[in-house]
């Protein structure tokens, strides 16, 4: 079996599942859900590690080829990330089965699935409409779960999500019909090789980009990230946070280097990397001010976003080392960051569970009671404070290099305080764990997979750190994204 | 003249949708918008629009929005922000400019994808380009769109959590003989008129999201009268139902696999046919669909009640 054959299950296999699961009762479709979680682990594995190195993978559905069919591209970048959403959701999945009443679960699984189907998709999609269709299954089924349950302040969160991201939808579905107005195509390579630059292409880029940062919660318009995300279930939180903003950011990304716009707009590239230092300080400062957990890590999410954001006034510059850095640091730095908060979340969760109330100031004396799940949320705060040997680390790291070569001293220095101010709104929270209570405190155990599920995510952020070199090769396969480079 | 004034009426009905206070008053000028919106779009020479603005944009969203107004306490009296309005006025219009300018610079066409589509219309199975597009050349994606759209009766479904099975719903809600007695007289009508629409879309405009919104208007109605399609089947059969498209769909894309083609590859002999069958399955699943998300309303209100 080839590569291109198994591809097509990555989307057939969840989808299938979404529907299984809406139809069995719950024993049926915990198991079945189970098996198709094996089934997708296993294939993205395969793919990687079949992924051939001297070309991307072409799929053209319904045999009809660019530009009157859809073609799907695996490139390196979308294996990776196949790979990593493998790991996360089926971590979270693995929580959820535990995590959630059997009430809540018939809810839960069809969103779940079509979740993944959505971003499976997203990583493959060649195309501009295409890839609107993906974004809305997402958008929904990350709406849906966040008002899992329907309580009235989750519902609220996800109406205000909801309106969000379809603005975001609207403005990216307007840049693509201006797109296809000006070049007639709407596959990603046809319209790379004959666009022309011009104010009909300017005018969609930027509401094409407008849109995808809205969906993907960069600063100034992150507002609606915080309640949904603090205030969904967690395994919801950490898929949310860990894969679901990333897909619109993987579009934005994809989109400004295979149109060739860091040549072409230095000024919104700087000003794209000021909308980051303002993420990371903003959110960072507004971390540091919260009294319930999940708030402080949501918070967390709209900072290190900041990050991301930087990526693109590096790959401005005019030498080709640089740039090449910090698409590498940039994409590592989504990987690292996708494994350290889903972790994090889940770990938030738990101790949640343990305290029996959200508020910080109930975290006192879990340090000395429930280690583990204090461990856990360390592993993953190492990670998101970029201290070594993390995959944090490793991606700022590379980021701090590319602004060395390319000479752009002031996000050296935007990274470094970032950096600090993280630390700053962990160690609060860790302050707060090692306070001594009256001994008439009593804490409640999660199940031991709740913990193994956190416990595994953090560790992974951390390993990540030693074993760099292998996504970083991923990332640099060939492919419309590293040709685009240079 | 006549599109002059098509744009005129389109912005003052707008305007008045944002800014009347009465909800149930705002509700019925969007709805005029949605009809004057159809004629724009027939205008525009694009008549699968029309009929899906009207059959979808206005007519299945205008009962949902009526409905759940029916529900408020009272006649909910919406709050007007005088400067909310105005920022939504004024970036409309700043991006209306924008659009202006920049296409009276569009360049030409650099790929002429209506020439290609022309060519090929023959191997895809059905003559209708639109119906080509959607269910053959870029048929991916409409199954795609068929998940949203079971997708959005999902969360709404997950928006209560399920101890025991869901009640069954009392049948009457409007006691009104004369609708009754007309539905005697509508009902063949609807049920022709949307297998017209289905038929009617290999080779011209209409299909299967047009008559499944019919189907659902149906249903609608059916349901209004008090003649409850969801009391006389049971939750587990409508459920098989609403999903039965979306799985047909899927399998027929699978199904090419077996014979080593790429997925939604139909053999290029049965592809009318398989069409045809796909969108019988899919106008079914939408009118079930489109039908559930009017009664989850009510499933809700019983629940809370």
């Amino acid at each position: 079996m080839s590569s291109l054959a198994l591809l097509p299950w990555l989307l057939i296999l969840p989808l299938a599942a979404a529907c299984l699961t809406g139809l069995l009762p719950l024993r049926a479709t915990q198991i079945s859900s189970l098996l198709v979680i094996l089934s997708q682990a296993l294939a993205s594995l395969l793919l990687l590690l079949w992924m051939p190195s001297d070309e991307p993978l072409f799929y053209s559905l319904g045999s009809w080829g660019a530009p009157l069919g859809i073609v799907l591209r695996l490139d390196g970048l979308a294996a990776a990330f196949l790979m990593m959403t493998s790991l996360i959701a089926s971590l979270c999945g693995l929580y959820a089965l535990s995590y959630l009443r059997p009430s809540q679960q018939p809810g839960f699984w069809p969103l779940f699935w079509f979740l993944w189907a959505a971003l499976n998709g997203i990583w493959l999609a060649g195309d501009l409409f295409n890839l609107y269709v993906g974004l809305e299954l997402l958008s929904l089924a990350a709406v849906g779960l966040v008002a899992l349950g329907g309580e009235a302040s989750r519902v609220k969160a996800a109406l205000r999500y909801l309106f969000a991201a379809l603005l975001g939808s609207l403005g990216y579905l307007l840049g693509v019909s201006l797109l296809y107005g000006a070049h007639g195509t709407l596959d990603l390579e046809l319209l790379a090789e004959v666009f022309h630059w011009g104010p009909l292409s300017a005018l969609a880029l930027a509401l094409i980009l407008a849109g995808l940062a809205l969906k993907t919660a960069f600063f100034p318009l992150h507002t609606w990230l915080p309640p949904a995300h603090a205030g969904a279930l967690t395994p919801v939180s950490a898929l949310l946070s860990a894969l679901v903003i990333k897909a619109s950011f993987y579009i934005a990304l994809r989109l400004w280097v295979e149109l060739e716009m860091p040549e072409r707009s230095l000024e919104v590239a700087q000003l794209l990397g000021l909308l980051g230092a303002g993420a990371l300080f903003w959110g960072g400062w507004m971390a540091l001010q919260q009294v319930k957990l999940k708030q402080v890590v949501a918070y967390s999410t709209v900072a290190q976003l900041g990050y991301l954001l930087l990526i693109f006034p590096l790959l401005s510059s005019s030498s080709s080392e640089a740039s090449h850095l910090a698409s590498q640091g940039g994409w590592l730095m989504l990987l690292s960051h996708a494994l350290a908060k889903a972790g994090m979340f889940l770990a938030a969760g738990n101790l949640i569970l343990c305290a029996g109330r959200s508020e910080l100031s109930a975290l006192a004396g879990l340090s000395r009671y429930r280690p583990m799940n204090i461990f856990a949320f360390g592993l993953a705060a190492v990670s998101l404070m970029g201290l070594p040997p993390s995959g944090g680390f490793s991606a700022k790291w590379l980021m701090l290099q590319s602004a060395l070569i390319s000479g752009q001293w002031w996000w050296i220095l935007v990274i470094l305080l970032g950096s600090l101010l993280s630390a700053a709104y962990l160690f609060r929270v860790f302050s707060h764990t090692y306070l001594e209570t009256q001994d008439s405190v009593q804490f409640g155990q999660p199940s031991l997979m709740l913990e193994l599920c956190a416990l595994t995510l953090a560790a992974l952020s951390i390993l990540l750190g030693f074993f760099a070199p292998w996504p970083l090769a991923w990332f640099a396969l060939p492919g419309p994204f590293t040709e685009a480079l240079g | 003249m006549i599109d002059l004034l098509l744009v005129c009426g389109l912005w003052s009905l707008a305007l008045t949708t944002l800014l009347t206070p009465n909800a149930f008053r705002a509700l019925v000028f969007f709805i005029l918008l949605g009809l004057l919106l159809t004629l724009v779009w027939i205008r525009l020479d694009a008549p699968d629009i029309a009929l899906a603005e009207a059959a979808l944009g206005t007519g299945i969203t205008g009962v949902l929005l009526l409905d759940t107004l029916k529900q408020q306490p009272q006649h909910a009296l919406l709050c007007v922000h005088r400067t909310r309005i105005f920022w939504a006025v004024f970036s409309g219009l700043s991006l209306t400019l924008a659009l202006s300018w920049a296409l009276l610079q569009a360049p030409a066409m650099p790929i002429a994808l209506d020439q290609t589509l022309t060519a090929q219309l023959d191997a895809s199975g059905v003559s209708h380009p639109i119906t080509a597009v959607l269910l053959n050349f870029r048929a991916y994606d409409t199954l795609l769109e068929i998940g949203v759209l079971l997708l959005a009766l999902f969360a709404g479904q997950g928006l209560h959590e399920r101890q025991h099975p869901l009640e069954q719903l009392s049948g009457a809600q409007l006691h009104n003989p004369f609708l009754r007695a007309s539905l005697a007289l509508w009902l063949p009508g609807m049920l022709l008129l949307a297998t017209y629409l289905l038929w009617a879309g290999a080779h011209q405009p209409g299909g299967a999201f047009q008559a499944g919104a019919v189907l659902a208007a149906a249903f609608i109605l059916m349901h209004l009268c008090g003649l409850a399609l969801d009391a006389q089947v049971s939750q587990h059969l409508l459920r098989i139902g609403v999903l039965v498209g979306f799985v047909l769909f899927l399998v027929v894309a699978s199904s090419s696999m077996l014979a080593g083609q790429t997925l939604l590859t139909y053999p290029s002999a049965w592809a009318g046919e398989l069409i045809l069958l796909i969108e019988l399955a899919l106008t079914f699943s939408i009118g079930l669909i489109l039908f559930s998300l009017f009664t989850l309303n009510h499933q809700m209100r019983k629940e809370s009640a």
